[in-house]
């Protein structure tokens, strides 16, 4: 194969009908936590709060969104043999960019989520996307197509966390909001969310949830 | 109260068995850290080869963090690299990318040592190690064991512990999925849905063991 | 071009080590002064904290607690085995100083502490120890503050362990920190008893718990025992130092 035979890709503008559904795709339709079942490691580590959860889903959002581009960029200069650990290292080096400015600009963070950061390499979403889209598609929509992922994994890691913090602690975002009264009338904070297997139950139902809507049923 | 025991008395074997049970039942790594939930939730449909992946993942485990223990310590480390003559280095932000590598050597060392010298073990795990280099578990053991600073015996019998404790979650959920396979599951909640909920109630009941 | 040949391969994963850590090598380099400044600039939050100048979650920028830090906080390197301070040597060379130390003798591989005092209006406020020991799991590190009484504690912090969550993870609570407060470390004749976590509830009928135990945290017996412990070890390891500030 050489490189003259990929054809020229037809540019329609920016955000054209294939460039749209890279990123609206996988939201809903084919969300990569509910449907493809993927990237479930760290979903459910960190969304015992709610800013956890979305560093986390920026995390992976830019580690998936920079790792397609790069991917891309080199796909027709990529040796079949070695694809697999060429795409390792090129996510584990943007992994570890994020990690680096986490450390710099938000320590606090960066020390709770402490390892969940480096597993972002073995993500299966991020795997996944390269092998399966940045490996044929050009940098833009390859782009696209990370930050669609990205964004599907994210909101729902907020909608885990936002019910795990509210339930678990009575907080959002550290902040109190469950008022002092209600504990005076007996109200105590449902421990079992801030647990592991809080998170299986919840998760469980979410996914229930957005397949009776979508109306997706497993064989 | 067994463990009040061993705190009252540190005596190594003590120590080192706080430490597998930590790994084994209180801390699981795929119940109480999640970790490789993806191979998990694709492999624990059969107990067969969920229990062939077990293996392998302790297998894997068992090798890879006291490997990485020893990148650690000698390579990574503020002035591990001392031995080498360069007192200054601070490569910890290679940390990444070394494990993933010397991981992913391992499993393909592992491989071929399997086949060349079991062709029967190499049958019933080869399909399951290439699985395992992307398998979070594997690295998310060797980046706990830098986090909790374990010294190498420590991390010898960490690698193991968790390996068997992700060998017994499996294990248990494909037994239970295996079952599940003649109940009657509203439609959405079949397969990934239920899954979830089961794996929920496995890791409640391995929370008990912190009573101990 | 041959894409599968070996020498191509070669080539291109070379080629690809030696970009990857050319970049990652310039990125480390130029982010750790920041990252370095980021994880000083906790450390002192934690001691604010335990002293009661701020809040573990505060809202107040970055650059009005280092100054709040600046203005009220001093930290300085006590000798445990005498009680002194110090002098001339800046809380960055502990580590130097008890290297030295452990070198002539192994058990005094910890001789040196820092301890900081926060000051109001000229005067003593706070004492700030560093305290550290194991729980169940893990080596728990907290800051203990005393009020200028040397008697009472001021508060406390639990800011790094690998306990538990939920169980023994419940130390870094701020609710179960704030029970700390008003606690007493030294008995009616003056003698040092420390500050212990009991197990269960603290009978407020009984003088003595009264006023030397707290709440123990529910499920973590060993993490709580733990804590008793080594709150204590580190109150006699200082002892001398604070006999000599109460005169």
């Amino acid at each position: 194969m050489t490189a003259t035979s990929t054809p020229a890709v037809a540019k329609p503008g920016l955000f054209g009908k294939e460039e749209i559904s890279a990123v609206k795709d996988p939201l809903w339709d084919n969300n990569p936590i509910a449907l493809q079942v993927l990237g479930i490691c760290s979903a459910l580590a960190v969304t015992t709060r709610l800013d956890k959860a979305i560093v986390m889903g920026i995390g992976v959002t830019f580690v998936t969104a920079m790792a397609n581009v790069v991917i891309s960029l080199l796909r027709n200069f990529i040796p079949n043999k070695i694809r697999i650990i060429v795409q390792l290292v090129v996510v584990s080096g943007v992994v570890i960019v994020f990690d680096q400015l986490l450390r710099a600009y938000m320590f606090d963070l960066s020390k709770q989520l402490s390892v969940f950061v480096g597993l972002i390499i073995t993500n299966c979403i991020v795997m996944g996307r390269l092998e399966a889209y940045a490996m044929q598609n050009p940098p833009w929509r390859s782009f696209l197509d990370g930050i669609g992922n990205g964004l599907g994994y994210a909101w729902i890691l907020a909608v885990v966390a936002t019910v795990r913090e509210i339930l678990g602690s009575g907080k959002l975002f550290g902040v109190q909001l469950v008022p002092q009264a209600l504990y005076d009338a007996g109200y105590t904070n449902n421990g079992l969310m801030v647990l592991a297997p809080g998170a299986f139950l919840l998760l469980g139902v979410i996914v229930w949830v957005q397949r009776a809507i979508s109306g997706y049923v497993e064989k | 109260m067994i463990l009040n025991m061993l705190a009252d008395e540190p005596s190594a074997v003590a120590h080192y068995l706080s430490i597998a049970l930590r790994s084994i039942f209180v801390e699981n790594i795929l119940l109480s850290f999640f970790l490789g939930m993806c191979s998990y939730l694709a492999v624990s449909k059969r107990v067969d080869s969920s229990l062939g992946l077990g293996v392998a993942v302790i297998f894997v485990l068992g090798i890879t963090v006291p490997i990485n223990w020893v990148v650690q310590h000698y390579v990574l480390d503020p002035g591990a690299l001392a031995w080498a003559g360069i007192p200054d280095s601070d490569l910890s932000y290679l940390q990444f990318l070394t494990f993933i590598a010397s991981i992913a050597t391992a499993v393909q060392i592992v491989e071929m040592a399997v086949d060349k010298f079991s062709p029967k073990l190499y049958a019933a795990l080869g399909i399951f190690l290439p699985l395992i280099a992307v398998n979070c578990a594997i690295l998310g053991a060797s980046l706990f064991m830098v986090e909790r600073k374990y010294a190498f015996g420590e991390a010898v019998v960490f690698g193991f512990g968790s390996g068997i404790g992700w060998m017994l979650a499996i294990v248990s959920m494909a037994a239970i999925r295996w079952r599940l396979r003649t109940a009657h599951i509203p439609g959405p909640l079949k397969g990934l849905g239920i899954t979830f909920i089961t794996t929920g109630l496995i890791a409640m009941a391995f929370m008990t063991f912190s009573g101990i | 071009m041959n894409l599968n040949s070996n020498s191509y391969v070669l080539t291109f994963a070379v080629g690809m080590c030696v970009v990857v850590s050319a970049t990652l090598a310039f990125v480390a380099n130029n982010l750790r002064p920041i990252q370095e400044s980021a994880a000083e600039f906790d450390r002192q939050k934690n001691v604010m904290v335990a002293a009661g100048l701020c809040e573990p979650t505060d809202a107040r920028p970055r650059a009005e607690l280092e100054k709040l830090y600046q203005d009220r906080v001093q930290e300085f390197v006590v000798d445990t085995k005498d009680g002194t301070v110090v002098q001339g040597k800046s809380p960055k060379d502990v580590t130097e100083l008890n290297k030295a130390a452990a070198k002539a003798d192994k058990k005094d591989e910890a001789r040196y502490r820092v301890v900081a005092t926060t000051r109001a209006d000229g005067k003593i406020e706070s004492v700030v120890l560093p305290i550290s020991g194991k729980g169940l799991w893990s080596t728990i590190y907290g800051y203990l503050a005393l009020e200028s009484d040397i008697d009472h504690v001021r508060g406390v912090t639990f800011y790094k362990h690998g306990e538990t969550p939920g169980l023994g993870g419940e130390c870094e609570n701020p609710v179960w920190c704030a029970t700390w407060r008003g606690k007493s470390i030294l008995d009616e004749q003056g003698k040092l008893v420390g500050v212990g976590v009991k197990k269960g509830h603290v009978d407020p009928n009984v003088p003595a718990e009264k006023a030397h135990k707290v709440d123990g945290l529910s499920g973590a017996t060993i993490t709580s025992n733990g804590i008793t412990k080594f709150v204590l070890a580190d109150l006699q390891a200082f002892d001398t130092y604070l006999a000599s500030l109460r005169k």
